[in-house]
């Protein structure tokens, strides 16, 4: 073994001299923690008439460590073969140890004996489109090894999917750096033999994207070139941080390529809870559509074209069932809506040609009986429409910002109502099962854009009032002079609040019985639960939520003497799943970047204490200020009266999406009502 | 040889407790049936057949958590074809909606996804349409597969409970096998017909799959069905001295002149830098890979990469040897050799092979401490007990009222001493002594006592002992169980009180 020893010794010691040549190992401290380097990273695009765009790739990558040998040890592209092509065209490994370069694959793809660019479709859950992917294994890498990788692709990608969307470009990477302000249409080789016609996207003669100048590892150079006819007219943006970045453009006869580029890109130290990466860090959007106008009444025409909305006599049939007890407009809108939430399961198979942007006619979703979000807010048009309504589908983005510049940044898609008065009301089918709510407020303070005959601009959701979305925890009990404490308490709630209490009927019914002991047991599990009452979770929409236990907790205070310890049961954080904010960690004293919350919410304890005794004083080891901010209001108190102890809470959360200014109020709220969880109260007769 | 036995693990019965929930909570869905049926076929072929039907009884079943409404197939297109026998939904109406044409996928399964000589797996995704309330789901399918070796395990449950569950196994007459299962009591019936199949067991009433913590493995809490048959493939025994050159490299980047430490990294590099590709073995003759073709790939199956591990670590210039839950590997210690046993699976820490195992796990500490505690309120300071490694990990937190599931726990004889000096002025006083001792019949003993001593130092006895056969607390143990560790959790914190007219400054 000593041999053995000796040799890996001097290798390594060779290995590392090769490796401290590198540029990138300068500032070993700067790369503390990360796992790769980009060294280049580009990507050419050229856009034809039609809209139809070929783009080239090119990427070098350098292994700091084994995770991120383990992370590149494959290639993989995805790709929709009904809208795009993709090839992985070359790829190499530089290997550090030996100085060698490794072929995985050759240049225009030719594979080694022992390599396979593998094609199939990829592994899928819930959304069953045949979406592909095309896949190459890079194999064993050690750190310092790089991988050098090029890669094409032609056509488009478009997918209405909530939380599914994957940002195409700047996935994979392109060129070469120098050439990039220049090049020519013979610099995209195009093997194919077929019409190209089904890459043209469905807004046909128009481009778009979306590039994420911001990378979970370094990246030294990114450069993203676009070359288009000069008459498109080609509008773009960056957006948020744009430290490095620089923009130039060169007219080459009718076309004009535009150049952006962006030195030393460090990946963002996320503080917890913060926003989409989208909407903190360096983005370019890019497009040539004139305004969201267009899109909104392409995306009109492209579904009625389709006839997506159509209805079907079962359809209509089924309409007038469920609108037999219907008393109001708005009890029309309610029934059709939860009837679709809770019928239309979330589960996507293909139409085939059209599938990503174009919704499922009504004949699919009803006798299929499911959809992705687009479908199901197809049925629900189609549906309304049945019923007499106008209605139209409609694009939004679930948790990230929608910028000004009218590349298409969707990843949801919903329904608009227009109510007799001419006002549109927004419906989710897809957030609300079991949910109390018609427009989930999960989904407040974002952008959306309507799919109107007129057209439309882009909108955004507003806030949804604290009070919609009340937690209320209210009890009675008693302390019995061994220490023993009984009572009551009731949990109701509303809207976001309502749904998250429901969580613990989320699941089979034969574990509700569990969930709802274990609400309690988390808290005091010696505690012994004599009745348990709750509302029918089936008629969700009939009345808020409310659950009531009577309970039984030994030893649950201390009666010394003429003294009581304890702290109030309803404030020691029962039901938390409905008060998200307890989730946040207060530690943190200062926040640069805006976070989120669920929804906004409102929480209000109350408790009604019998003592053993008359007590005359109370003494609280805590000093708990109250919180008035726009943002946040915060408070609570104690009253003790005589042989009864009084107990209130309240805080009130205005907003999903806070500024990082709103922290100092949102943490000391939290702090607050985590404080008062934990301290007890000694009264003393 | 044709061999048929049948081993009873008894399982206490089902204790019954009264519930304080008003309300019975009814099922969700409901499998009418499903049978698996396995046939060797004397060409060296076999076809392994299901078939289920399904009720979905509530929206929840098909909307919420749809897991009913899609059936995963796994399966090799290189030695396999699947056949769809029948696919369709029995409406509430009682019409059939057959499953279309574009809801059956052939994707990659997501564990193969990361290596190229497992590209070739297929997942054949069945979406099932026209989902409604009391509807019926109907799916048969059948694989033919090249090859005789069958060695499957079987276990009867579900998440909802099944009317009817058939186990059919044909194998030829000649062949070397075996067919054994195991029956967990309950409140469900197991019948094995003697009729022209080899096996042919029918269970009915099967109550759907526990959700409880602490759960015992699954097969001594179910039905159990052991099916083998024929040969191993040779060619899945490799052999012992498999080295790796090509891994020179990287194992000299995990050396540590400690062996043990050094044996460790190569196993723990296997274990995180190896993508796992999971998958039955059957689905590739149970063949496994060579190490080279593991290590330059950089991914395969758990068993690939125990057989990496024990070629990685003879490359390192260690004895290594596997075995079924990873490697002997023999190390010198001060000129020693010897052997630990490495797991493969998980970065547990090596332990010497035949060290005997501490079949109830013995804690006792006594140690003096000084007062932590702040104050909480008054003249009161509360001091919660520390928690001392290897402690049973019981949380009463997750003991529900009711359990009719066995519940695992590692027997255990704990015993803690602490004598805890307080805060010399004021004098302080311990608030509620405790004083419990109980020994439950079959389980064990708990005592706890505190109590202030003459000194004024606050004496602490917390002693357990759990000793239930095989480590397993039955439903009938179940209440003196949970109760024994609510009082040993509940008398963890320590509450004293300042002398009267000295209050208590700062914290």
């Amino acid at each position: 073994m000593k041999r053995q020893f000796l040799l890996l010794c001097l290798l390594i010691a060779a290995t590392t001299m090769q490796a401290q040549e590198k540029d990138y190992l300068k500032e070993p401290t700067k790369y503390k923690g990360c796992h790769t380097i980009t060294t280049f990273d580009s990507t050419k695009v050229f856009m034809e008439e039609s809209g139809l765009s070929r783009v080239e790739y090119h990427k070098r990558i350098v292994m700091l460590d084994y995770e991120g040998c383990k992370a590149n040890s494959v290639v993989k592209m995805d790709y929709d073969p009904l809208s795009a092509y993709v090839e992985i065209r070359q790829v190499l490994v530089h290997r550090n140890y030996s100085g060698k370069t490794d072929t995985i694959i050759a240049e225009n793809g030719k594979q080694k004996a022992e390599s396979a660019v593998y094609d199939y479709i990829a592994p899928a859950r819930l959304i069953y489109w045949g979406a592909s992917q095309k896949m190459v294994e890079v194999g064993h890498l050690d750190p310092y090894d790089e991988v050098e990788i090029w890669t094409f692709r032609k056509g488009y990608t478009y997918a209405l999917l909530s939380g599914k969307r994957k940002a195409e470009s700047g996935k994979l990477a392109t060129a070469n750096i120098d050439a990039a302000a220049s090049f020519p249409l013979s610099a995209f080789r195009s093997p194919l033999t077929d019409d190209d016609s089904r890459y043209i996207p469905p807004m046909r003669g128009h481009f778009y994207d979306i590039v994420p100048f911001w990378s979970d590892q370094p990246v030294t150079d990114k450069v993203y070139s676009v070359n288009v006819l000069t008459s498109k007219k080609l509008r773009f943006s960056f957006y948020n941080d744009m430290t490095g970045v620089t923009m130039d453009s060169t007219v080459q006869g009718d076309r004009t390529i535009y150049t952006f580029r962006r030195h030393d890109i460090m990946p963002l130290k996320h503080e917890p809870s913060a926003l989409a990466d989208n909407d903190m860090q360096c983005k370019l959007l890019l497009s040539t559509a004139p305004n969201w106008e267009s899109k909104s009444m392409w995306f009109y025409g492209v579904n009625e074209d389709y006839g997506s909305f159509k209805s079907t006599p079962e359809v209509t049939a089924k309409v007038r069932e469920l609108l037999a007890p219907a008393k109001s407009e708005q009890d029309s809108i309610s029934i059709l809506t939860h009837w679709v939430a809770d019928n239309i399961r979330y589960c996507g198979i293909s139409m085939g040609e059209g599938e990503g942007y174009t919704l499922h006619n009504a004949e699919m979703n009803f006798t299929d009986r499911c959809g992705v979000c687009k479908d199901k807010a197809g049925m629900l048009v189609a549906m309304l429409r049945a019923a007499g309504f106008k209605s139209y589908a409609a694009m939004t983005m679930a948790h990230e910002r929608i910028d000004r510049i009218p590349a298409d940044q969707f990843n949801h898609s919903v329904c608009v109502v227009q109510h007799r008065n001419g006002q549109y009301e927004l419906l989710d089918p897809t957030w609300v099962p079991g949910v109390r709510e018609l427009w989930s407020s999960a989904e407040q303070q974002q952008g959306y854009l309507m799919g109107l005959p007129q057209g439309a601009d882009l909108m955004e959701t507003p806030v949804s009032p604290a009070e919609n979305h009340y937690v209320r925890i209210s009890g009675t009990s008693k302390i019995k002079k061994n220490g023993t404490l009984e009572g009551t308490f009731t949990v109701t709630a509303e809207g976001q609040s309502d749904a998250a209490v429901r969580g613990v009927f989320k699941a089979r019914q034969s574990e509700w019985q569990r969930n709802l002991e274990l609400e309690l047991l988390r808290i005091a599990p010696n505690a012994v639960i004599k009745k348990v009452t709750h509302t029918d979770e089936d008629r969700y929409l009939e009345q808020p939520v409310s659950i009531t236990y009577k309970y039984s907790i030994p030893d649950y205070a201390i009666v010394d003497g003429d003294n009581i310890v304890f702290i109030p049961l309803t404030a020691r954080g029962l039901y938390r799943r409905a008060m998200g904010h307890l989730h946040f960690d207060t530690t943190l004293t200062e926040r640069t970047q805006p976070f989120s919350d669920r929804c906004s919410r409102l929480v209000e304890i109350s408790e009604s204490i019998t003592l053993p005794f008359e007590c005359a004083t109370m003494d609280y080891n805590a000093h708990i200020d109250g919180v008035v901010s726009p943002a946040v209001n915060y408070g609570c108190g104690f009253r003790l009266d005589g042989k009864t102890l009084t107990f209130g809470e309240s805080a009130m959360f205005n907003k999903r999406v806070y500024d990082a200014a709103d922290w100092p109020a949102f943490r000391q709220a939290v702090a607050n009502q985590k404080k008062v969880s934990a301290t007890p109260v000694v009264l003393k007769k | 040889m044709n061999r048929i036995f049948k081993i009873l693990v008894a399982v206490a019965l089902f204790s019954v407790f009264g519930s304080p929930f008003s309300v019975s909570y009814a099922q969700d869905a409901e499998y009418n049936l499903i049978r698996r049926t396995y046939k060797v076929n004397t060409d060296g072929t076999m076809d392994i057949s299901f078939r289920k039907e399904i009720k979905l009884l509530r929206n929840r079943a098909i909307t919420a958590y749809a897991d009913k409404g899609e059936t995963f197939i796994l399966y090799n297109p290189a030695t396999d074809r699947l056949t769809i026998n029948e696919s369709y939904t029995i409406r509430k109406d009682g019409s059939r909606v057959q499953t279309p044409q574009n809801a059956f996928i052939d994707q990659l399964p997501s564990q193969c996804q990361d290596c190229g000589r497992y590209n070739g797996i297929r997942e054949r995704v069945v979406v099932h349409t026209a989902l409604e309330y009391d509807c019926i789901i109907v799916l048969d399918y059948t694989i033919h597969r090249q090859g005789s070796y069958l060695d499957e395990s079987l276990v009867l449950v579900e998440d909802s409970p099944v009317k009817k569950y058939e186990v059919i196994v044909d194998l030829p007459k000649d062949s070397e096998q075996s067919i054994g299962y195991t029956v967990a009591h309950g409140d469900f019936k197991i019948q094995t017909l003697k009729d022209k199949h080899t096996f042919h067991q029918i269970a009915t009433d099967l109550p759907q799959r526990y959700i409880d913590n602490y759960l015992p493995a699954a097969e001594t809490l179910y039905p159990t069905v052991h099916i083998s048959c024929g040969k191993r493939p040779s060619d899945i025994v490799e052999s012992s001295d498999e080295k790796l050159p090509e891994a020179i490299y990287t194992v000299g980047e995990l050396h540590d002149n400690d062996q043990l430490t050094y044996a460790t990294n190569i196993r723990d590099y296997v274990i995180d830098n190896i993508h796992t590709t999971d998958f039955p073995l059957s689905l590739v003759g149970y063949k496994r890979s060579s190490a080279k073709e593991t290590f330059l790939s950089g991914c395969g199956t758990p068993a690939d990469k125990k057989r990496l591990v024990a070629a990685m670590l003879r490359e390192a210039g260690f004895g290594a040897e596997e075995y079924d839950n990873g490697v002997h590997v023999t190390v010198h210690e001060d000129g020693r050799p010897m052997t630990y046993n490495l797991s493969t699976d998980s970065k547990r820490p090596a332990r010497l092979d035949g060290a005997a195992i501490d079949e109830q796990r013995t804690i006792d500490i006594s140690r003096d401490l000084v007062w932590n505690g702040p104050r909480v309120g008054g003249s009161y300071k509360q001091m919660t007990l520390p928690t001392e490694n290897g402690s049973i990990s019981i949380d009463p937190a997750f003991l529900t009222s009711v359990r009719k599931a066995p519940l695992k726990v590692r027997n255990c004889n704990e015993k803690y001493h602490y004598t805890i000096a307080l805060p010399r002025t004021p004098k302080h006083t311990l608030v509620k002594p405790v004083d419990i001792s109980r020994t439950e019949k079959g389980i064990g003993t708990i005592r706890i006592c505190i109590k202030q001593l003459p000194t004024g130092q606050i004496d602490v006895i917390r002693e357990l002992s759990i000793d239930v056969k095989d480590g397993i607390v039955t439903p009938k143990q179940y209440k003196a169980f949970r109760r024994m560790m609510q009082d040993w959790t509940t008398y963890k914190t320590v509450t004293i009180r300042a002398e009267k007219g000295k209050p208590i400054i700062g914290n």
